[in-house]
């Protein structure tokens, strides 16, 4: 009897054996995660790779590529629009994304307290940021900023905003302020963190509104604001669409966005290979940038407890 | 234990579906090899014409404006109802989306079966071997060419192969606002040289306060440099000697921009490039009119069809000072045939009907542009409309006994340079940052070493 147990014990049968991986947790956790792995694997880090190899060859997409070592990224450096699409997104990404976040903030404030009606003027407000992203809006941007546009037309001017380059950018950065939804709802909900007894000793000891604000709002804000400012300036660095759609990188290239240069270098004018070399050298400097934020954190970030 | 296995058959449940999405992306590559299949909505049909029917569905690739989607797709539906076994899907797309679209089929091997195509880009395809020879087809009369003239065909040779037809012969235009230029008494004439035209452009500031608005830059330019005997595109460089050859032409925009006739660029710019956008027929005052336009001789129809009421448009030349030098036919779109089709044959057939046939042309009515066939260009003339009439007038009895043969297919980095360049220079002298020396030089330089770089790739 012992014995047949324990032979049993040795040498399960196939099936059972399938069914015991099978009903394991990490089994099931594993085909949860498959989706994500297979998109992360196709979608993600294969055409990261391919890309690398591609910024290293002559390839023009159509044809097959050839090996040129880094020729790309020499040319890269020597491009005198890559230093301009390099300047237009800079400045575009310092000063829209101070503007979005100060913006959030103060509308953030604005929502903060709990009545009926707070939630629906919630919801309204980040209702541009769903729809932020989509081409409809770019469109009726487009629009209402024509020389016959709306814009104009109230204001009763005649001004070229898309076809000059003082205002082309700012027209860029207008549309990006107006997208505070997401940081002004991550604003919110950690106002709502912040506890009342710290406001409640404040009074006691006479501080006045402003004051609040300053010595206990906005230090126990910081790390939320960091938080928005590294993921606003990562989108920032990365603007594509608005530029694509609106102004196409016109007028005298005020708009031309990396990205927007990077995908008219590939797709446009077939370059695909010193388009990838501009796109890992946009993730350098992005890399950069993020880093010289996180530097910067313990400077002005409050990480202590309450 | 029963949750477990559910919630496992529902995670393999959510692969599958992720995994379905993934193939969809080459839907063009399954669905040749589901050609066995016969698709459910042409089943009642039945298999009179074509016979025996094995189902091929092909897809067909082009650019332009809604007219021509309407007139196209419905000539491929009508190629559907006589024979009931082929079927089209489309891929249309605005000029430059379909390039994208079009480059990036041919990374995946899933080029459309058909494509129209511009003969500048024909050398990046054929250099990959992406487009079929045609030759074979038309050795053995597969594809009919008997009713297309030699000068034609040519214009689609490429290495001593035909990889492109003729989708509809044009040629550049100066489109004007006829009912503006008669109200005011204002004469205009075909073959007029540069100083002619500004004078044109001057009297109609004066009169009307409405202004001049340039485009087709790099036809300005390839006119001043096949008038100084040379092409535009001289192998891996630009085909002329000194900057000098494109002087006139920016030294004609700043002209316009310091007497005020040439339409603000800001205005340009902010109106778009689209057919339908442009200054002649999309404006609000004087000051965002252009009383002319200088596009292809056949999209005038489609600037006709969006012009306000009562406005009627017409044509002639564009400004240059030796016509019968600068001006050539132009076969620029053209019908390609992938290499990599699995239908080929069908493919061939479609072409060859497209292109011979009174039904298919009937449909189209020369939009692209005379039909290629002399014998369905007057089939066609008899029943066009007004607008189209005047492009057919002005392409067969105006451009060719003025002309001189077209270059051949431009080397890779053309397109580059008559996109980003051209343009790119001329808007600056427009803004006012260069002069027209510099803008000369500019596009010199630049030109030369984009297509010196483009050479490298091969």
């Amino acid at each position: 009897m012992k014995t047949a147990i324990a032979e049993k014990k040795k040498k399960p049968g196939i099936g059972e054996r399938a069914y015991k991986t099978l009903m394991k947790e990490s089994t099931a956790g594993f085909v949860f995660c498959l989706p994500f792995i297979l998109g992360f694997l196709l979608f993600i880090l294969i055409p990261l790779l391919l890309s690398l190899y591609y910024s290293l060859c002559k390839y023009n997409i159509v044809g097959g590529a050839q090996f040129i070592g880094i020729q790309n990224y020499l040319d890269v450096f020597k491009d005198d629009k890559f230093w301009k699409a390099l300047g237009v997104t800079g400045f575009y990404a310092v000063v829209s994304v101070p503007l979005r976040v100060i913006f959030a903030l103060i509308v953030a404030l604005l929502l903060v307290r709990d009545t009926k009606v707070t939630p629906i003027y919630r919801a309204m407000y980040y209702l541009p940021s769903l729809l932020g992203a989509s081409v409809a809006v770019a469109i009726l941007w487009k629009q209402m900023f024509a020389y016959d546009g709306l814009i104009n037309a109230i204001f009763g001017l005649k001004i070229a905003w898309l076809g000059e380059t003082d205002t082309a950018i700012w027209v860029l950065i207008l549309l990006s302020v107006w997208q505070f939804g997401s940081s002004m709802l991550i604003f919110v909900s950690n106002l709502k963190q912040i506890p009342s007894s710290l406001y409640e000793a404040a009074r006691v000891d006479g501080a006045s509104g402003i004051q609040n604000f300053f010595r206990i709002t906005l230090p126990l804000l910081t790390p939320t604001i960091f938080f928005n400012l590294v993921m606003q300036s990562i989108n920032g660095l990365m603007v594509f669409a608005s530029g694509q759609i609106i102004t196409g990188g016109k007028p005298l290239d005020s708009t031309l966005f990396y990205a927007l240069y990077m995908y008219n270098q590939t797709f446009a004018y077939n370059n695909a290979g010193y388009g990838s070399a501009l796109g890992w050298v946009l993730i350098v400097i992005v890399a950069l940038y993020t880093a010289i934020l996180f530097k910067t954190k313990k400077f002005w970030v409050y990480e202590g407890g309450l | 234990m029963k949750k477990k296995l559910l919630s496992i058959l529902l995670a393999c449940a959510m692969v599958c579906t992720f995994a379905a999405c993934g193939d969809s992306e080459e839907q063009g590559g399954a669905d040749k090899e589901q050609g066995e299949e016969t698709p459910d909505e042409e089943e009642p049909a039945g298999d009179e014409t074509a016979g025996d029917g094995e189902a091929i569905n092909l897809t067909a690739a082009w650019w332009g404006s809604q007219d021509r989607n309407d007139r196209f797709s419905n000539a491929f539906d009508a190629y559907t109802a006589e024979n009931p076994n082929v079927t089209f899907e489309f891929q249309i797309n605005t000029f430059s989306d379909h390039l994208t679209a079009l480059s990036a089929s041919a990374a995946s091997d899933t080029m459309p079966d058909l494509a129209m195509l511009q003969t500048d880009y024909l050398k990046t395809y054929t250099d990959a071997d992406k487009l079929l020879d045609l030759t074979p087809y038309i050795e053995s009369g597969a594809l009919d060419l008997s009713n297309v003239s030699e000068s034609v065909i040519s214009t689609g040779e490429v290495d001593g192969g035909i990889y492109g037809i003729s989708a509809g012969n044009n040629a550049a235009a100066l489109i004007y606002n006829k009912t503006l230029l008669e109200e005011n008494g204002i004469e205009i004439k075909n073959l007029m040289n540069y100083e002619e035209f500004m004078d044109v452009c001057r009297q109609v500031y004066e009169k009307t306060g409405v202004k001049t608005q340039f485009d087709n830059m790099a036809t300005w330019l390839e006119h001043l440099a096949r008038e100084n005997g040379t092409s535009l595109f001289d192998g891996n460089a630009l085909g002329v000697e000194s900057a000098d050859v494109f002087l006139p032409f920016y030294e004609m925009v700043e002209t316009g921009r310091e007497e005020g006739w040439l339409i603000d660029q800001g205005i340009q710019t902010s109106n778009g490039t689209a057919t339908e956008e442009q200054a002649i027929i999309n404006y609000s005052s004087p000051e965002t009119q252009s009383w002319c336009s200088f596009f292809n001789s056949n999209q005038m129809v489609a600037m006709q069809n969006s012009a306000p009421e009562g406005v009627e448009l017409d044509l002639v030349t564009m400004p240059c000072s030796d016509p019968s030098k600068a001006y050539y036919i132009r076969q620029a779109m053209c019908w390609t045939i992938a290499a990599g089709s699995e239908n080929v044959d069908e493919a061939v057939a479609v072409l060859n009907w497209w292109i011979n046939s009174e039904e298919a042309n009937g449909i189209i009515l020369g939009e692209p542009g005379v039909p290629a066939s002399t014998e369905m260009a007057n089939y066609v003339a008899e029943q066009l409309d007004e607008a189209t009439a005047k492009t057919f007038t002005f392409v067969t009895d105006v451009v060719t006994p003025n002309s001189a043969a077209g270059d051949p297919p431009a080397e890779n980095g053309a397109a580059q340079v008559r996109d980003e360049v051209a343009n790119g220079v001329c808007e600056r002298v427009s803004y006012g940052e260069l002069s027209a020396e510099e803008a000369a030089q500019e596009f010199f330089t630049q030109g030369n070493e984009i297509m010196a770089n483009s050479a490298a790739a091969e």
